[in-house]
């Protein structure tokens, strides 16, 4: 039993190890979605682009609040 | 043909020799401590039910490939990404020491030293050798049959190449181990995780969106410049993101992994 609850804690840890990431991975996927749903013909090829620029965004922004409250304080394991 | 099957490989190969190194740290572990037969039967029965994984979930991959290839390509570019930035974000924070480094070595003794408190056992199955290897085989492994398979969902010949890397990956790392016996430290784990983080990342942009049918630009009739431009807006991101990490954090916080 243990064994198992360990295996899908890791499972779920693949994908999901910071919650802020993954959902906001999923809300920019679903953001591109929309936006290439809705665009229209000549602007659906910018979905590409637009899912890019807010994945980076998630990711500095992301990076940028992890980094300050590390910063903030020495948590030991 | 070649660049998907690359593509496919690469980076099944690279993630594979991260994960292949760390299992192995255990593996060893066990087989310097309580002997090598139970590890390696332990190893081969990880190994196994990996193929099982890869195999349930791969077929249906190749088998219904053409009727749902939209659908796949955006679960597919999904799943890339939130592996993708999982581990892009996890390298970065250990670039800018926020997190610290994986440690091999510290991680050998920790093993080395709960196996030695678990006690040998009498019999000539050791039962404790053959969990410990075949659970880190296996919870290792699982990360590496989630990439395979993401990877190799363009096609037959994509899956062949991701489970070939992996395999490669699985050699070479086993080579090196059996002739070291020790763990393989010297590996640079974080710089390999960021490679492939970043290259994830960008398969998954690019056939995510692929899956929301936009077209990216065709240079010289292809489309790896488009690939490798976002590969270069990944990497440049993450080159800034370490730089602003440096002024946020410029002591480093040194907490421990898990808590981030």
């Amino acid at each position: 039993m243990k064994f198992l609850a360990s295996a899908w804690e890791q499972v779920y840890g693949l994908l999901v190890e910071d919650g802020q990431i993954a959902v906001g991975t999923l809300a920019a996927f679903a953001a591109a979605a929309a936006w290439s749903a809705l665009a229209g013909e000549e602007l659906r090829d910018s979905a590409g682009p637009l899912l890019f620029v807010l994945l980076m965004s998630l990711l500095l922004v992301n990076l940028y609040t992890t980094g300050r409250k590390a910063a903030g304080s020495r948590i030991t394991h | 043909m070649i660049l998907t099957l690359a593509i496919a490989a690469v980076p099944a190969f690279v993630a594979s020799i991260v994960e292949w190194v760390e299992a192995f740290t255990i593996v060893v572990a066990v087989g310097n401590t309580r002997g090598w037969r139970s590890p390696i039967l332990g190893t081969l029965a990880g190994l196994a039910t990996l193929a099982v994984i890869v195999g349930v979930f791969g077929t249906p991959l190749i088998i219904f490939h053409e009727q749902v290839s939209q659908s796949f390509h955006i679960v597919v570019g999904v799943l890339l990404l939130l592996f993708g930035m999982r581990w892009l974000r996890k390298s970065i924070l250990r670039f800018a020491g926020i997190v610290a480094l994986h440690d091999e070595e510290l991680i050998y003794q920790r093993e080395v030293a709960e196996l030695r408190a678990q006690g040998l056992s009498l019999s000539r199955w050791d039962n404790i050798g053959f969990w410990f290897s075949f659970k880190a085989v296996l919870l290792e492994g699982l990360e590496v049959a989630f990439i395979v398979i993401a990877l190799g969902a363009q096609g037959g010949l994509a899956l062949q190449a991701a489970i070939a890397g992996a395999v490669a990956a699985f050699l070479v790392t086993t080579l090196l181990g059996a002739m070291l016996h020790k763990p393989l430290t010297f590996v640079p784990e974080n710089f390999m995780k960021f490679v492939v983080g970043a290259m994830l990342t960008t398969f998954g942009i690019f056939w995510g969106a692929g899956g929301l049918l936009v077209q990216w630009p065709v240079v010289g009739g292809t489309d790896f410049v488009s690939l490798l431009a976002i590969l270069a807006g990944v990497s440049l991101t993450s080159w800034v993101a370490v730089r602003m990490l440096g002024n946020v954090a410029p002591q480093g916080a040194r907490v421990a992994a898990r808590n981030i």
